[in-house]
């Protein structure tokens, strides 16, 4: 799967900011690419990441979430009905 | 005149986690100027080399975070059938063999995925659910259906009999919210088993709960009622 050139920037700001293992950056990246970045972060405590990288991931989403009300909001578009 | 700005307590302390910037100096600011100036003018707190360098990764980490979020909302992922929702799920629960786990897709009218948690996590060999969180974040989002998954470690492929009134008692709280139980999917090793699929997915509601319009004006007669009742019967108290 070829990764989106802005996750490599959230990854590369991911590893400034929370400084991971080698193993975490691996689980960091795998995460982001199936859950994708915003999914992750509301499922940090769900991965085994040491205390301080958790508490920092923890720290990023605290901070993001504040920007939330501020960032474009994109309305989903309604209908559809029962799988298969 | 500039909107003025509050920030948690939680805001300030992750702020100062990430950068290193003193939580005095990030009050001391904040008390008379908009917070986020921190991170769009990090100079008015007078950071060192590496405070700034912070500053700017995570400016770097919101920005990009910004647009991956509108693209992941524009991209979102849409259920079509059982056999999307047993991909989209392998994919997250796959070969996970060290404890169960479950996770509910909260899914918008389209059946496009609005968020994926996981609610619960457990032993080897079980995971207590609680309906109530699911509750809480399908209200959050407004949703209008869900999908369920777990793992099963021991990678048994059947469902069990629990998994099965597990998901009745959800279609029960859910159904009178008008939020529909679409599947629930099994992750057994590297494969998946619909619940939708093996025609085993609840789908009528065996113990209602109920959710009806409680009508205030027949409360607040009551209320008068029983409030009188309890005057009377104190007086009938001091008649004693």
């Amino acid at each position: 799967m070829v990764i989106h050139k802005k996750e490599v920037t959230v990854l590369e700001a991911m590893g400034v900011l929370t400084s991971p293992t080698p193993e975490e950056k691996v689980i960091l990246e795998e995460a982001i690419k199936i859950l994708g970045v915003r999914n992750f972060l509301l499922n940090i405590e769900a991965y085994n990441f040491s205390e301080p990288t958790k508490e920092k991931l923890v720290d990023l989403r605290n901070i993001v979430e504040e920007f939330i009300p501020y960032l474009p909001h994109n309305d989903l578009k309604k209908g559809g009905g029962e799988l298969g | 005149m500039a909107r003025k700005i509050k920030c948690s307590e939680t805001f300030f302390k992750s702020l100062n986690a990430l950068t290193g910037i003193s939580i005095r100096k990030i009050k001391s600011y904040s008390k008379e100027n908009n917070p986020f100036n921190i991170l769009e003018h990090p100079m008015v707190v007078e950071p060192n080399e590496k405070q700034l360098k912070k500053i700017n990764m995570l400016n770097e980490f919101i920005a990009s975070y910004s647009v991956l979020r509108l693209k992941e909302e524009q991209d979102t992922i849409k259920f079509t059938s059982p056999s999307d929702a047993g991909n989209y799920f392998l994919s997250l629960l796959g070969g996970m063999r060290d404890k169960e786990r479950f996770m509910v897709a909260f899914l918008d009218n389209g059946n496009r995925i609005i968020e994926t948690r996981i609610v619960s996590e457990g032993t080897i060999d079980m995971a207590i659910v609680k309906p109530r969180d699911i509750l809480k974040i399908a209200i959050a989002n407004d949703c209008s259906g869900l999908v369920l998954s777990h793992n099963h470690p021991g990678a048994s492929r059947k469902f069990s009999k629990e998994d099965i009134s597990m998901t009745q008692k959800i279609v029960d709280i859910f159904k009178p919210l008008d939020i529909r139980v679409l599947d629930h999917i099994l992750i057994a090793g590297n494969q998946y088993i619909s619940m939708a699929n093996e025609q085993c997915l609840p789908k009528r509601i065996l113990n209602e709960a109920k959710y009806d319009p409680i009508h205030l004006n027949h409360c607040a007669k009551e209320n008068i009622e029983n409030k009188e009742l309890t005057i009377m019967t104190e007086e009938e108290d001091l008649e004693l």
